[in-house]
């Protein structure tokens, strides 16, 4: 059996990502204007929640792009290569965001 | 009996090198098939038209072709529920063309094999038969009713880009035995499916459902094995 | 002539589109952000901000992540278990819920006040 929880994370990294984006993006955009507690705000900011974020956002983003690609490459050595491309432009932007 | 045009795609790879249209003009009764203008057009007019059909009832499927741009049985198909005008014929769509309206079922047929579509039991037959109740039965009963006729495949948008994909039907048919009380061989038949070509490729599009002639939830089965699969999975870690 | 398209079909569409671009955006938001250092850099993308055509872009940025949310929300609700008479339903209600939060957020983004 293959593919399962790869299937099931990604899955998981949306519902994550619905309840991370929603904070994300009334901390970035309206935390100037004081409309916001200040805890949803530290929250946003801790850098667990920065590190799960920022994770499940790659992992749902290239895990999609994976199976458009397993689907619409039919060259077995292509889909290698942009597979191994993806792969590596993921595991570059976590690692360069994580060690930050 | 009223005119109809049928505009039908046909392809004789002994003369054309690419598809061509051609129009025909038939009276028809507005309870007839589709299928029956095809016969009249072959009977009648063109005796090259080359079709399949056997039964002539939607029990075979073997007649499947896209109507107006739908993938549907012509033996199923009444005149007076396609829109009035020029009825629009081509062969399945996503199947190699032999010869007009008749495509290679080969590759599908293929599909389905790898879905292991016969019961796997070891245990020493019961001296009438293997029993199974009219509860156990309920469950897979939507999923006996295929036909084979490669409609759902030829319209589901992951099977026209992948030609791995195992496809609607294939993925059914792993259902029909895996949920058949009878059968022995969970671990292979979710093997069969649980892959890249297999349930991860069906996005839940729901195009398979509108075109079954035999009316079937294939989705939702899908969508079963895809939770069983989970299931099967996570409980496998539990138990170390 | 091209096979029907379905309700189905036309979500399926809209995440696929709405997915590349968004994975797009992410790499692309990544990357730059990654390369701003100091105060200096930080200053100069708060100014670009305030230009409207970025305006914009955030606006549209916010109708398909709008739409890939909402969309993705029906497609795990129905690969739970929901049953197939909600699909299209569940499309329905999702594209009311896009439109909705495409206005509103156009509205409060292209500086009104909700
Ligand atoms: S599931 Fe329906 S459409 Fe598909 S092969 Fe069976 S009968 Fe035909
Ligand atoms: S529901 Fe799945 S199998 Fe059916 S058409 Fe859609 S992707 Fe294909
Ligand atoms: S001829 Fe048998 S299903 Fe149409």
């Amino acid at each position: 059996m293959k593919g399962i929880l790869t299937w099931l994370f990604q899955r998981i990294a949306g519902v994550i990502l619905i309840s991370g984006l929603a904070a994300h993006f009334t901390v970035m955009h309206f935390s100037g204007s004081g409309r916001l507690g200040g805890f949803s705000a530290e929250l946003v900011s801790t850098p667990c929640f920065n590190a799960v974020f920022l994770a499940s956002a790659i992992y749902h983003g290239f895990y999609g792009l994976w199976g458009i690609a397993v689907e619409y490459i039919q060259s077995k050595n292509l889909l290698k290569t942009v597979q191994a491309l993806l792969f590596s432009i993921s595991a570059l932007l976590l690692t360069a965001w994580l060690a930050a | 009996m009223e005119q109809y045009i049928l505009k039908i795609k046909r392809f004789d790879p002994e003369k054309d090198r690419k598809p061509r249209w051609e129009k025909f003009r038939i009276e028809m009764e507005f309870t007839d098939r589709v299928l029956d203008g095809f016969i009249k057009i072959k009977d009648a007019i063109d005796g090259s038209l080359t079709f399949r059909r056997s039964c002539a009832h939607g029990i075979c499927g073997s007649c499947a072709v896209k109507i107006n741009g739908k993938s549907g049985l012509a033996c199923q198909t009444i005149i007076k529920d396609v829109p009035p005008g020029e009825i629009v014929i081509e062969p399945l769509p996503a199947f190699p063309v032999i010869k007009d309206l008749v495509v290679d079922i080969e590759p599908f047929f293929g599909k389905n094999r790898e879905a292991m579509p016969y019961l796997i039991n070891n245990e020493p037959p019961p001296e009438l038969e293997r029993l199974q109740s009219p509860e156990e039965q309920e469950k897979i009963l939507q999923s006996i009713t295929c036909i084979m006729c490669g409609c759902c495949a030829s319209s589901c948008p992951s099977y026209w880009a992948d030609k791995e994909y195992m496809g609607p039907s294939a993925l059914l048919k792993a259902y029909r035995f895996i949920m058949d009380s009878r059968d022995r061989a969970l671990e292979e038949r979710m093997n069969s499916i649980a892959k890249p070509h297999g349930l991860w490729r069906c996005h839940s599009i729901y195009n398979c459902v509108e075109v079954c002639p035999k009316e079937i939830d294939i989705t939702s089965h899908i969508a079963k094995l895809k939770r069983l699969a989970v299931k099967k999975k996570l409980s496998g870690f539990f138990k170390g | 002539m091209r096979h029907k398209l379905y309700t189905g079909s036309f979500a399926w569409i809209i995440q696929r589109v709405s997915g590349v671009l968004l994975a797009l955006f992410l790499t692309l938001h990544l990357y730059f952000m990654k390369n701003i250092n100091g105060p200096l850099g930080y200053q100069s993308i708060a100014g670009m901000m305030k230009n409207p055509l970025i305006k914009f872009g955030e606006t549209i940025l916010l109708m398909v992540a709008a739409a890939h949310t909402l969309n993705g929300i029906r497609i795990v609700l129905l690969e739970a278990g929901a049953p197939t008479r909600f699909q299209k339903p569940l499309f329905y209600l999702a594209a009311l819920g896009i439109v909705v939060l495409s206005i509103t957020g156009a509205y409060s983004l292209l500086g009104g006040r909700i």
